[in-house]
């Protein structure tokens, strides 16, 4: 992790309110899409133990953004169906990446934000905490990442607060907005 | 402070507008075994609210029925007198749920997608377990936030204390809550579920969800198994669901909960079970909007 990683700045309600009207497409868990209109303005649903993974080609204004629920798809019975492409970490990055480039954006000048892997408490319990699905979804993506050469510019993970980002594609800004709290700018 | 808070808090459970009487009504009898279902559906369809009730959640998505219902008496035959109960404990929570709770940042339909997600997850938890309830889980799921309503105010004021509370002393926000207001969401949720008459399974899943071993010992097994159920069906609504609140993720597993209840959780065992609730998001969400397209939210 860098040291500017986890820089962050304020937004104002107005431009928080003015970004959620312009809204155009709710990020659920499991969805993963790829945007060059400027228009789109992209809404995770709550962040608790998921993560949003975002990439943003400033120079081609190609962006891509998946909404992570697990680490690895090899934990479950049925493989990740078609229409939740974003399901898994280990399916989700290449598939992003895969389709990222196919609409033109270069991972070379692309810049890489996380956000989510929230945890529950866990209060001195022995033998660590067998809900921590949180930090194991940053773990993976930040590993599988790292594994493709691509660098991570901003994060904003754990913690134990539930998340809504905004994804804007006409600048490429990446909006925060954790439940009750005010929100920033990563 | 705490005690004329506490004071105020106890008020506004007994200015919760009272159920209908129909629905006590139905309640009852369902609590009778010797009702017949014919002896049901001639009391139900005398009331038309009831009646558009019932068959709007026999049609749901969230009870799944593949065959649209069109009267009560195949309401009634085809979906059971246990689901029966549920959509009846259901109709009397809904007004309640419908409410907003702002002092935990929940907004107006929250409370019900929130409690209806814990409802569905807590339902799929228990039909893993051979000898759970499984409707009963549902709505020991779907009530188990319900006290929120009434704690909203005193929340607001104190909420940055509770939450540095919860920090300083590393305990979870409902023992905060407890601390700082003078009686938690759970304590505040059993009283309005005793004063609507609901059996004692589901009063004290409601009282002790959030950390079922704290629960008296003279609670039977099965009680206590429908409460384990709700208790990882919350925390995982808190981690994979919508429309939580500013509480968050600040609640902690009950290990010893899951072993008393003999809840197998192998390896893998809970990255499998959030991989199957989170399919059943999209069933949550569309209950949900159509809920609001009938402006019952």
């Amino acid at each position: 992790m860098n040291a500017s990683e986890n820089q962050v700045e304020e937004i104002s309600s107005q431009e928080l309110l003015t970004t959620q009207e312009a809204v155009t497409e709710m990020i659920d868990l499991g969805d993963l899409k790829i945007s060059n209109k400027a228009s789109d303005v992209f809404c995770t649903s709550q962040l608790g133990t998921g993560v949003a993974l975002i990439l943003f080609d400033a120079r081609n204004r190609i962006g891509g953004i998946t909404h992570i629920a697990l680490p690895d798809s090899n934990i479950a019975d049925t493989p990740s169906s078609d229409d939740q492409p974003g399901k898994y970490a280990n399916l989700a990055i290449p598939k992003l990446v895969e389709q990222f480039n196919e609409r033109g954006g270069e991972t070379m000048t692309t810049s890489v934000k996380l956000v989510g892997g929230a945890q529950l408490f866990n209060f001195g319990g022995g033998g660590g905490n067998i809900l921590n699905i949180g930090a194991r979804n940053a773990t993976a993506i930040r590993a599988a990442l790292f594994k493709i050469g691509l660098v991570i510019e901003k994060s904003d993970t754990g913690g134990n607060k539930n998340k809504v980002v905004y994804f804007k594609l006409a600048s490429g800004q990446v909006i925060v907005n954790p439940v009750g709290g005010d929100a920033y700018e990563i | 402070m705490p005690k004329l808070v506490v004071d105020d808090i106890l008020d506004k459970i007994e200015q919760l507008p009272e159920p209908p009487q129909i629905t006590m009504r139905v309640r009852q009898m369902l609590e009778d075994e010797t009702t017949t279902a014919e002896q049901l559906a001639d009391v139900i369809k005398l009331d038309a609210w009831f009646t558009g009730q019932i068959l709007k959640l026999s049609n749901s998505a969230a009870y799944g029925l593949k065959n649209r219902i069109a009267s009560v008496k195949e309401a009634v035959a085809i979906v059971g007198f246990r689901v029966l109960k549920s959509m009846v404990y259901t109709i009397l929570a809904s007004s309640t749920l419908s409410e907003s709770a702002q002092g935990y940042s929940l907004e107006k339909g929250d409370l019900w997608h929130n409690g209806l997600t814990c409802a569905l997850y807590a339902k799929h938890i228990a039909s893993k377990q051979a000898d759970v309830d499984n409707e009963l889980a549902y709505t020991a799921g779907l009530l188990h936030g319900i006290g929120k309503v009434v704690l909203s105010d005193a929340v607001g004021v104190n909420y940055a204390d509770i939450e540095s509370l919860a920090y300083k002393k590393r305990i979870d926000f409902l023992s905060a809550e407890e601390e700082v207001v003078g009686i938690n969401h759970c304590q505040a949720g059993a009283r309005i579920a005793k004063n609507w008459g609901l059996p004692a399974v589901l009063i004290n899943s409601i009282a002790y969800y959030n950390k079922p071993s704290s629960a008296p010992d003279d609670i039977d097994l099965n009680a206590f198994k429908v409460m384990t159920c709700v208790h990882l069906a919350n925390l995982l609504t808190h981690m994979i669901g919508k429309s939580n609140g500013a509480d968050g993720l600040m609640y902690a597993l009950d290990n010893e909960a899951l072993s008393r209840s003999s809840l197998t959780t192998g390896k893998g065992y809970f990255d499998k079970l959030v991989s199957e609730l989170v399919d059943l998001n999209p069933v949550i969400q569309s209950t949900i909007e159509s809920m609001r397209a009938s402006k019952q939210l």
